[in-house]
């Protein structure tokens, strides 16, 4: 098999922490924190070092197991295999949530007049044609896109950073402290924690030790990214108006002006969004097939289309139907910080009492 | 075989054919007007891509049509039209809308809700008010250096916002941003039809040297919330562009004797220190002295420096006049509420901002340097009676 590369692997880190940002931590960000939502941001890329220390060193233990299998060596087949189907539940209802936001905002901004099915199964069929070549495809994918990323990503940023007002983020620490930390929650669930999806890769699989500054830097490289891309959105729109629109980070593409001419390429600045989605689906459903493989044997193939299925008819006939409101949004958040938060912090334990007992063997 | 009948799905699919129209299925709407008459709203699209007239030159263009419906609600006027339009609406290409009185007089809210929703829309058109006639018969006056009129407004604003101190650009998100905002009131340039209003709808006024009728730049509509509350004259709407720096270059006639001395004056910076009984305003510029009809000599010193404070007071009588009227209409087209907001927020939510604002005090100080002297040494009277 091939090797998955160090860079590959920081591209797959950077995509996964950018995927939720639109429409999800965003909206939630400037809710709570308001025109302060950067300090909650710088805040939060902080304290994200710490889910990333816990998932370091998971990746270290018995190196050559995916993370379902290091469950069963670690927790024993009952209770590994419970663990692990509470992961693949919760990691399907993260990526129907990722994929329900894919499908909405490309239908609500571009494809108005496509039906939702047909938007869904044209994106599915693509991310299971790359699934099915498995995670040395979906990482060089990745690492494609991540070029591409940063070239259209430039190009906002030089046409929009000069029309940006500091006196948007006026006045500064308004709601107080406390607001800041819970801005920082949402940031940390929804950017940070989706990170333990690389854990189905065996370090093995992956070549050169130093891969972890690696997924660091490809941490930093999106943080920075989304930090940029919240302060060029208030600082252009103020706080205001970041609450009027659903998309203001979408909204905000279409002021973009080079040599100071409108450019009228927010169509296609808006890919970068889209690329980061797509990724994020890819080692969602791949986390879902290895998982289920390891535990009941299944044909990966048969069974990719099978999840896609299930993915596209529950957005098509359950979740589009829902009103993904800031009230659900918060709740998900609070599911999916304990769940994540409690596993990682179990496994850790868990990894460091047998390491302990082993040196004392 | 697998792999074929995948890349044929994502062929087809990727490619867009679903949503894929023919530019031509498209009614391309460069301009909008909304209007308010019998209750209703009566919206007017001016619609690009008409049928192609063959001109003696070789090039061919498109003739542009109003088409208007109207509803209880932009919505319903915009479906109306639908009715009538043999092709399909699209507003992405917007250049400019026009908002007539009675619209703006009943709330903006309402009307620019439909466009704020719709996400085709680019959200960055001009916005202009209609004055003492209908929106419709402005995006219906045909002028004779653009064949679009829509195109027309829009250019013009960009180009007159430099050069005309008492007009003002603002987008679509520019007067979003000032509704949405606290502390802060929108206003909004407006234009008129001189001349006979029915001449400019055919195409028969364009054969004249001389046009019947055309529309001309008035003065500002300033706003109380998303209520026009007052139309300001051009010295308070050159006074309220002053103080929000939104004046590129101002032509000023400074009386001297017999005559005048005209003077242009650019990079005009007003600095604001805000606060609860009185705001202070520095306003500093340059002055090029573009024409003078009196006989005043400009190499002495000390009639530059006259000429210097008769600038600077006629300056500040502009900015005393633009605020006092804004004040009068209780409308904070300055954003004073929205500066002492973000300078002292506790403050300002302890306080009745529209209370103190109506009782608020100015204190102007104006600095004009005069640079040059044009490019005369001495006027032409001057000289002849040397």
């Amino acid at each position: 098999m091939n090797k998955i590369n160090k860079s590959e692997m920081g591209s797959l880190s950077f995509f996964l922490i950018r995927a939720s940002f639109i429409g999800i931590t965003f909206n939630s960000l400037i809710n709570i924190s308001k025109q302060d939502s950067y300090i909650s941001m710088i805040i939060a890329f902080i304290l994200g070092f710490i889910p990333l220390l816990f998932i370091y060193y998971i990746f270290n233990y018995e190196p050559s197991l995916s993370l379902p299998k290091k469950n069963l060596k670690l927790f024993g087949n009952i209770l590994g295999t419970i663990i692990n189907i509470i992961i693949i539940w919760f990691t399907f209802f993260v990526i129907l949530l990722l994929f329900s936001n894919l499908v909405t905002f490309i239908h609500s901004n571009y494809l108005d007049k496509t039906p939702t099915i047909v938007i869904s199964i044209v994106f599915m069929l693509t991310i299971i044609y790359v699934l099915v070549h498995g995670i040395k495809t979906i990482s060089r994918t990745s690492m494609i896109l991540f070029y591409i990323f940063i070239i259209l990503f430039l190009l906002s940023l030089i046409g929009l950073f000069s029309q940006l007002s500091i006196d948007n983020f006026k006045p500064f620490l308004e709601s107080g402290y406390t607001i800041l930390f819970k801005g920082t929650y949402s940031y940390i669930t929804y950017n940070v924690l989706p990170l333990y999806l690389l854990l189905i890769i065996p370090k093995n699989d992956i070549d050169g030790k130093n891969f972890f500054k690696h997924i660091t830097t490809g941490y930093i490289i999106a943080s920075i990214s989304l930090l940029l891309v919240l302060v060029t959105t208030i600082g252009i729109f103020g706080i205001k108006m970041c609450e009027l629109y659903e998309y203001p980070e979408f909204q905000v593409l279409k002021y973009v002006s080079l040599i100071g001419m409108s450019a009228r390429i927010d169509g296609i600045l808006i890919i970068q969004w889209i690329f980061d989605l797509m990724v994020f689906m890819m080692v969602g459903m791949y986390f879902i097939l290895e998982c289920t493989d390891s535990l009941f044997e299944v044909n990966n193939h048969i069974f990719s289309i099978i999840i896609g299925t299930i993915l596209i008819i529950l957005n098509e006939y359950i979740i589009s139907n829902m009103l993904i409101s800031n009230h659900s949004i918060n709740i998900i958040c609070n599911i999916m910080f304990i769940s994540i938060s409690l596993f990682l912090v179990i496994m850790f334990i868990s990894i460091k009492i047998k390491n302990m007992h082993k040196k004392k063997e | 075989m697998k792999k074929i009948i995948i890349s044929f799905f994502i062929l087809f699919g990727v490619c867009g054919c679903w949503n894929y129209k023919e530019l031509n299925d498209y009614a391309i709407a460069n301009g909008m007007a909304i209007d308010y008459i019998d209750n209703k709203y009566n919206v007017s699209f001016l619609i690009s891509n008409g049928k192609k007239i063959e001109n003696k030159s070789s090039n061919s263009q498109y003739q542009s049509f109003i088409y208007s419906g109207s509803g209880d609600t932009i919505s319903d006027a915009v479906n109306d039209i639908g009715l009538i339009i043999p092709k399909q609406l699209y507003i992405g290409e917007l250049n400019s809308i026009v908002i007539s009185e009675e619209v703006a007089k009943n709330g903006l809210y309402d009307a620019l809700e439909y466009l704020l929703e719709d996400s085709k829309s680019k959200k960055n058109f001009f916005v202009v008010l209609a004055k003492d006639s209908l929106a419709k018969d402005i995006l219906s006056v045909t002028t004779q250096i653009s064949d679009n009129l829509s195109e027309s407004i829009s250019n013009n604003i960009q180009s007159s916002n430099r050069s005309q101190g008492s007009i003002v650009s603002k987008t679509f998100n520019d007067i979003i941003y000032e509704l949405v905002n606290d502390g802060i009131d929108t206003f909004i340039s407006s234009y008129t039809i001189v001349g006979n209003k029915d001449m400019g709808v055919t195409n028969d006024d364009l054969e004249s040297n001389e046009p019947k009728s055309y529309i001309k730049y008035d003065n500002l509509g300033i706003f109380k919330g998303d209520k026009l509350v007052g139309w300001a004259d051009s010295n308070q709407s050159n006074g309220i562009n002053i103080i929000n720096n939104d004046v590129n270059e101002l032509y000023l006639n400074i009386p001297c004797d017999d005559g005048y001395v005209v003077v242009n004056t650019t990079d005009l910076h007003s600095k604001k220190e805000i606060g609860k009984d009185f705001v202070k305003i520095n306003t500093t510029g340059n002055a090029w002295i573009s024409e003078v009809t009196c006989s005043i000599n400009l190499d002495n010193e000390d009639n530059i420096n006259e000429l210097k404070k008769r600038i600077d007071m006629e300056i500040e009588k502009l900015i005393n006049a633009g605020f006092m009227f804004a004040r009068e209409n209780k409308s904070d087209v300055f954003g004073f509420g929205l500066s002492y907001y973000k300078n002292n927020p506790k403050e300002y939510k302890s306080i009745n901002w529209d209370d103190i604002y109506s009782k608020i005090g100015i204190n102007v100080n104006v600095n004009i340097d005069i640079k040059k002297s044009g490019s005369l040494k001495k006027n032409i009277e001057r000289i002849k009676d040397e």
